[in-house]
């Protein structure tokens, strides 16, 4: 209640006061001129009304200081002792208490108690809990009604505890009302039976009802203190993740740098201080494009990409990501992998992660070199031995008899083989390094095979070891894109091995066809077959299987490793079938793309 | 009778490369590094040279240059026999003025037979 309206309640209070005097004045009057009788009874009526009015002022002044009490506290237990407080002393009530409904359970919990402790409060046991419509309580709030008992102990709505509490014969009880919801109940007891008045029953309830408000505005205070301690706590747990994830970025060997949406430089670990000679304090919260000339030419492409990305974050397509070695002024060889911060569609900056390779890259050169030398070495006595075993089985130092032709054939053919696979190694250690590179042009598939094919038929020739070969493919088959040495290498690998794991007189078939932007070449041939459990692996460098047919055939394992790397930097693919049962044979496919005029 | 020099340094395949050429009917001039192949290609005049990419005093690509850049010998066709095969090294023969690059090991057939060849092809 606002001061105005205890203003006017005064004035109001007032004004009925002098009326009343007026009345008296004239009765007195009425009275003299009259009858004593009537005048002394309406005296007495005066008394009355006049006691009456002075209660309910008293009641009013009372109900006003409750309510200016606890509308001056957020406390919702202060609010609630105080209210009891208050109440006992203007009602006489040895005891109150306040129960308020938990929207959890839905169930009707004590909340506050005033005078003696109730048994069940007194910590042997738990705090009352009542179910909704349970005892004098669960009425009150279903029924939204105040009730007066004269006698607990003769009214079906009390609901008797298990122990006998001689205080609580008379009882109030008035339901906390706010807007349409009823959210408890407020209730004053005293140990005389009939000891309460239907005014103090109107006092109670009226006392309810605003304490009612009080008590909300309590509760949302509490619950949005609640709510402020929650996000303080969760701001405070994401600070300390935040600094955690940072110490981690902070403690990666690898460079991190992480730009914004606007293009400017927002995080950058000590790695990259010193991969790119940068300085944090310098740099964060400055473009990116301030430093492009320190890190020379080699990084263009990746600022670029940065750049084209934060100015228009439309023209990032998902997947897209960048990664380039790249060599810096400092001589210094890194590994750039750049990706966009996308989030919920929107682009939050770039994470660009610098990885310095210079030792690796040396290390690698030194193996390249290392299997170059190796080789180079071997090829001088592999010169030697294989010239003069030739030579002797030329006749160059006289005729041979049947062995010793023989066996100068093993020595000349096992260098052979030897020599074969020290260019293999050669050729897969320099692929695997990056050092083949493709001289690409327009090529006509069905020539190249033809070429292999023809070699394949002369050496089959000179081994007198028949195979039936056979070329299969459309008179209009489209160019592709290749480098010529290297698609007849292939080939060559391919049909080689047909031809050694292929028995005598076997069938080999080439075929060729144009798929969906590329050309397939099948090679079909009907040998020892390659076991299921086995096609996973034959592509590993120097996995040859335990197939005793193959084992009988000499390899280095070498030749389909190579073939299938030179497929793929061809942007091809192979793939094999074969049942694994000897006879069957296997497919050996690849692809490669078909040549555009305008490439 | 044509006449080939042989610039090799290592023994044992200068004598191959010697019995394999003698076999087949050659007569041939042995060096046994660049500059003595330079010396020898000037004052024998052979139908081809034959050399070893390394070798000491004089590489192979040097004395192949050398015989390139002397008006007298210039005509003479080189190829180059060599246990390094990349492609770089093969690029370098040819830019030093040599017609092939053979890459060891060979056999004598497949010598004699790519001797044949550029023989005919560069006919004195």
């Amino acid at each position: 209640m606002s001061i105005g309206q205890s203003t006017l309640l005064g004035i109001g209070l007032l004004l009925t006061g002098i009326v009343i005097v007026l009345l008296v004045r004239a009765l007195l009057r009425f009275a003299q001129a009259s009858n004593a009788r009537l005048a002394a009874e309406l005296e007495q009526r005066v008394a009355e009304r006049t006691t009456e009015l002075a209660r309910e002022k008293h009641n009013t002044e009372t109900l006003l200081r409750i309510l200016s009490e606890v509308s001056a506290s957020l406390d919702l237990d202060q609010t609630l002792n105080r209210t009891l407080a208050l109440l006992n002393e203007v009602t006489g009530a040895e005891q109150g208490s306040i129960l308020l409904i938990n929207t959890e359970d839905n169930n009707i919990h004590y909340r506050a108690g005033y005078g003696y402790l109730m048994p069940s409060t007194t910590g042997s046991t738990k705090p009352t809990v009542l179910k909704m419509g349970e005892g004098l309580a669960g009425w009150v709030i279903k029924n939204r009604q105040a009730a007066l008992i004269s006698d607990v102990r003769k009214d079906i709505r009390w609901l008797e505890l298990p122990v006998k509490f001689p205080y609580q014969r008379s009882v109030i009880a008035a339901p906390l009302v706010v807007g349409e919801e009823v959210i408890g109940v407020i209730m004053v007891f005293h140990r005389t039976v009939g000891y309460f008045t239907p005014e103090n029953m109107t006092m109670v309830r009226a006392i309810g009802s605003q304490v009612a408000v009080a008590i909300n505005n309590a509760q949302l205070y509490e619950l949005i203190r609640d709510q402020a301690e929650h996000l303080r706590s969760m701001l405070r747990s994401q600070q300390v993740e935040a600094s955690r994830q940072q110490a981690i970025l902070e403690a990666v060997a690898d460079g991190v740098l992480v730009t914004d949406a606007k293009n400017e430089i927002y995080f950058i670990n000590s790695s990259t201080e010193r991969i790119l000679g940068l300085k944090a304090e310098t740099t964060l919260g400055q473009s990116l494009n301030n430093f492009v000339g320190l890190f020379g030419k080699a990084t263009q492409t990746w600022t670029q990409t940065i750049g084209a990305w934060s100015e228009d974050p439309a023209s990032y397509q998902p997947g897209d990501t960048y990664a380039e070695q790249v060599t810096l002024e400092n001589e210094h060889i890194v590994l750039v992998h750049l990706a966009p911060v996308i989030w919920r569609n929107e682009f939050l900056g770039t994470v660009s992660i610098f990885r310095d390779i210079t030792h690796e890259v040396e290390v690698d050169r030194l193996k390249s070199e290392f299997v170059a030398t190796v080789s180079h070495e071997l090829r001088t006595p592999m010169t030697s031995i294989k010239g003069y075993a030739d030579l002797l089985l030329m006749g160059a130092a006289g005729a041979l008899n049947e062995n010793q032709t023989r066996f100068l054939e093993i020595v000349s053919s096992n260098t052979e083989r030897l020599s074969i696979l020290v260019n293999d190694l050669l050729d897969i250690s320099r692929m695997e390094a990056g050092r083949v590179s493709l001289s690409l042009q327009p090529l006509d598939l069905r020539e190249i095979a033809v070429s292999v094919m023809g070699e394949v038929a002369r050496h089959s020739q000179v081994e007198k070891r028949e195979m039936d070969l056979k070329l299969d493919a459309p008179p209009d088959l489209p160019r592709v894109y290749g480098d010529l040495e290297r698609v007849h290498q292939i080939l060559s690998n391919l049909l080689d091995n047909a031809y050694r794991y292929s028995p005598e007189k076997g069938h080999i078939t080439v075929h060729l066809k144009k798929v969906e932007g590329e050309v397939q070449v099948d090679v079909i041939d009907n040998g020892v077959g390659i076991a299921p459990e086995d096609q996973d692996r034959i592509f590993e460098r120097f996995f040859r299987g335990e197939n005793p047919l193959v084992l009988a055939t000499p390899g280095t394992g070498l030749g389909l490793p190579i073939v299938k790397q030179l497929v793929n930097m061809h942007k091809g693919r192979i793939c094999v079938k074969s049942t694994g049962i000897a006879g069957e044979g296997s497919t050996f496919s690849f692809t490669l793309p078909l040549y555009q005029a305008k490439e | 009778m044509t006449k080939i020099l042989i610039a090799e340094d290592e023994r044992d395949i200068r004598d191959l490369i010697t019995y394999t050429l003698q076999f087949a009917g050659y007569e041939v001039v042995l060096a046994g590094d660049g500059e003595e192949a330079v010396r020898l290609a000037l004052q024998e005049m052979p139908d081809l040279v034959l050399m070893d990419v390394r070798m000491p005093r004089m590489t192979g690509y040097e004395a192949c240059k050398a015989i390139k850049a002397n008006e007298k010998t210039k005509g003479i066709p080189v190829v180059f026999l060599s246990a390094k095969g990349q492609e770089a090294e093969i690029q370098a023969g040819i830019q030093a003025g040599a017609v092939e690059y053979m890459v060891k090991p060979f056999s004598p057939d497949q010598l004699t037979a790519r001797v044949q060849v550029v023989l005919a092809k560069f006919p004195k």
